[in-house]
C-alpha cells in the first residue's frame, strides 16, 4: 500500500468517525428533548408561577392566566413549608413550591422528574372547596362510590388555559383555584377536609 | 474521477452520495430545528415553522414525539408604560406608539394584523395537519388543539387614551398589507387570493346570530387588555360537526352558505373575517370579534391517517380562560 493511499484511508475513517459520532450526539439529543418535552413545559411553568409571585406586593390579590401544557402525565401543583415534618430533598428546610409528576406526595416530589423552588415565605396551594363524587377500585376503601365536600391541597396543571388566585402577605402566599379534581387526582393530593355527603 | 462518466450520466455511487448527502443535511436540519431556541422574533417564527413542517411530514405514529417548537410572543404596545401583563415573563417586544392619533392607532392596526398573518403563515396555511399524534389519540376525532401564537397587550397609558376602541381591523386588513411588495391586501393573502373584502358588518351580524348560544366567546371577558393570536385546528368526523365544536366562528367568516365545504369535496378557504376579535376593546359589532381572520376547511396536506381533513382558522381573541379555553380543548408549544 503507497503512502498516498494509506493517508486518503486514513482520512476517511477519521471523517467516518466524526460524522457518526455527530450523528449518534444528534439521535441522543433529540430523543432527550422528545423524551421530555412536559419535563420542560413543567419547569417553565413554575419558573413562570415564581417570576409572577415574586412581583406581587406584600397584601396584593390577583387573579392570574397560565398557559397549561400537553402530557401524558398528571402535574401537580404542590407547597411545602418549612415547618413541615417531611418535604422533598429540594427543599431544604425552607418553604418551597413544586410541581410534581403523577403524584402530589413526598415520593413523586422526589421524584427527578418534579421540581421545586425555594420561596421566602409558606406558601397554601388549595382547591377551593368542591362537590366531589366518583367512584373508586382497590386500595384500603375498597369498591365503593365517594360523595362529598372536598378541599384539597394541590393543583392539578391542565393543558389548557387555566386562573390562579394569589393572595400575598408578608408571611403567607396563598394560591387558590376552582376544584374539580379525578378520583385519581383527588386521591394524591393532600385532603385539608372532606365533608360526607350521603 | 469526474462527477458524469463517459455518457455524461452520474454513476451509481455518485447518486447514492447524492442522495445519503441530502438525507444528512435534513437531518441536520431537524437536529437544528429541534434543539435551537430562536431568541428574536424571526428565529422564533423559524423555529416554529420548521417544527410544523417536520411535524406535519413524520408518519402518524412517531408524530407525538417531534415537539413544536412555538414559542408564544409577547407584545406589549405602549406609550412608555410597561405591560403589567407580561411581569416575571421574557423576551416581551415592545411596540412604542407614537405621533397623531390616526398614527397611533394604525400602528396598533399593523402589529395586529402582521401577528394574524405570521401565525397562519407560521402554522402552514392550516392546511397541514400538525396535531395528528396528540388530540386524536385521547380524544379521537372533534378535538380542538391550538396554538397561542403572540400575546398582544395594551399598557395602561394607551387603554386610558382610548384609542384601541378606534381600531378597525376589518378596514385595516382590507386596505393594507404586508410589507413584502406584493402590493396584496391581507384580506388577500389570508384568504389565499380569493377575495379583497370581508363580510359586511350586516352580514356578519347575520350569520352570527344564528349561532346565538352555540359558543361562549365574553368579548367582554378579558379584563386585562391583552390578545391572544390563536391557531386552532379541530378534525371532525364530520364538517358539519364544526359547527357544534367552534360554533359559527368558522363558518360565519364565509363570504357566502355555497362555500362552506361539504364531506368529500376538495373543499376551499371558506372565509374572510371581522374584526379580528377586538370585541374586547371595542368591536363596532357585538359580534364581529368572533369572526376569524382566516380559515381553511379541507383536506390537509400529510400523510394518510383517519383524520385527514378538518378546519383551521387564525383568530383573534381576548386572552382570558372562557375565550381561549372556549375554542381550545389543549394548548401545544411554550407560553
Amino acid at each position: 500500500m503507497n503512502t498516498r493511499a494509506l493517508l486518503e484511508d486514513t482520512l476517511r475513517v477519521i471523517l467516518a468517525a466524526i460524522g457518526i459520532a455527530l450523528i449518534a450526539y444528534g439521535i441522543y439529543r433529540f430523543a432527550d428533548v422528545t423524551a421530555n418535552q412536559d419535563r420542560e413545559s413543567a419547569k417553565n411553568l413554575l419558573d413562570n408561577f415564581l417570576a409572577k409571585v415574586e412581583a406581587l406586593e406584600d397584601g396584593q390579590t390577583a387573579t392570574l392566566t397560565f398557559q397549561g401544557f400537553e402530557s401524558d402525565s398528571i402535574w401537580y401543583l404542590v407547597a411545602w413549608n418549612k415547618t413541615s415534618a417531611d418535604a422533598p430533598e429540594q427543599c431544604f428546610f425552607t418553604s418551597c413550591l413544586c410541581i410534581c409528576k403523577d403524584g402530589a406526595d413526598l415520593d413523586h416530589c422526589n421524584n427527578r422528574n418534579s421540581f421545586c423552588r425555594e420561596i421566602a415565605y409558606d406558601a397554601l396551594v388549595e382547591t377551593a372547596p368542591f362537590e366531589f363524587s366518583d367512584s373508586f377500585i382497590g386500595g384500603t376503601g375498597g369498591v365503593g362510590t365517594l360523595t362529598g365536600v372536598a378541599h384539597n391541597a394541590c393543583i392539578v396543571v391542565p393543558d389548557a388555559l387555566f386562573e390562579l388566585s394569589f393572595n400575598k402577605t408578608q408571611s403567607l402566599l396563598s394560591i387558590l383555584t376552582n376544584g374539580h379534581l379525578s378520583y385519581k387526582e383527588y386521591d394524591s393530593c393532600r385532603k385539608l377536609a372532606f365533608n360526607r355527603i350521603g | 474521477m469526474g462527477f458524469f462518466n463517459s455518457k455524461g450520466e452520474m454513476t451509481s455511487s455518485q447518486i447514492v452520495t447524492t442522495v445519503l448527502s441530502i438525507g444528512a443535511f435534513i437531518i441536520v436540519l431537524i437536529f437544528v430545528a429541534v434543539l435551537y431556541e430562536g431568541g428574536d422574533r424571526t428565529g422564533r417564527i423559524e423555529t416554529c415553522k420548521f417544527s410544523v413542517l417536520s411535524r406535519a411530514t413524520v408518519p402518524d405514529l412517531v408524530q407525538a414525539r417531534v415537539p413544536l417548537k412555538c414559542t408564544t410572543g409577547k407584545i406589549c404596545i405602549s406609550e412608555g408604560d410597561d405591560c403589567p401583563q407580561f411581569i416575571g415573563e421574557k423576551n416581551v417586544e415592545r411596540v412604542s406608539v407614537s405621533g397623531s392619533d390616526d398614527e397611533k392607532i394604525a400602528l396598533m392596526e399593523e402589529t395586529v394584523a402582521r401577528s394574524l398573518y405570521e401565525c397562519w403563515n407560521m402554522m402552514g396555511r392550516g392546511q397541514l395537519n400538525i396535531f395528528r399524534g396528540t388530540s386524536e389519540l385521547f380524544f379521537g376525532g372533534g378535538a380542538s388543539s391550538c396554538v397561542v401564537c403572540d400575546r398582544i397587550a395594551f399598557s395602561s397609558d394607551v387603554m386610558s387614551s382610548g384609542l384601541p376602541a378606534s381600531m378597525d381591523m376589518k378596514t385595516y386588513l382590507e386596505t393594507h398589507g404586508p410589507d413584502d411588495g406584493s402590493g396584496h391586501s391581507y384580506v388577500y393573502l389570508l384568504t389565499d387570493r380569493e377575495t379583497n373584502t370581508f363580510l359586511s358588518a350586516e352580514e356578519s351580524d347575520t350569520l352570527l346570530r344564528q349561532a346565538e348560544g352555540s359558543i361562549d366567546i365574553s368579548l367582554e371577558g378579558s379584563q386585562n387588555n391583552q390578545l391572544a393570536i390563536l391557531f386552532a385546528q379541530n378534525k371532525p368526523v364530520s364538517f358539519g360537526s364544526v359547527l357544534e365544536n367552534w360554533g359559527y366562528v368558522a363558518f360565519a367568516a364565509g363570504t357566502s352558505a355555497s362555500r362552506v365545504p361539504v364531506v368529500g369535496t376538495q373543499a376551499g378557504f371558506i372565509l374572510g373575517l371581522g374584526s379580528a376579535g377586538l370585541g374586547v376593546i371595542g368591536a363596532s359589532s357585538a359580534y364581529a370579534g368572533q369572526l376569524a381572520a382566516a380559515s381553511y376547511c379541507g383536506s390537509f396536506t400529510s400523510p394518510e391517517s383517519d383524520f385527514d381533513h378538518g378546519c383551521s382558522l387564525v383568530q383573534s381573541v381576548p386572552y382570558s380562560v372562557n375565550d381561549v379555553n372556549a375554542l381550545c380543548d389543549s394548548l401545544e408549544g411554550s407560553p
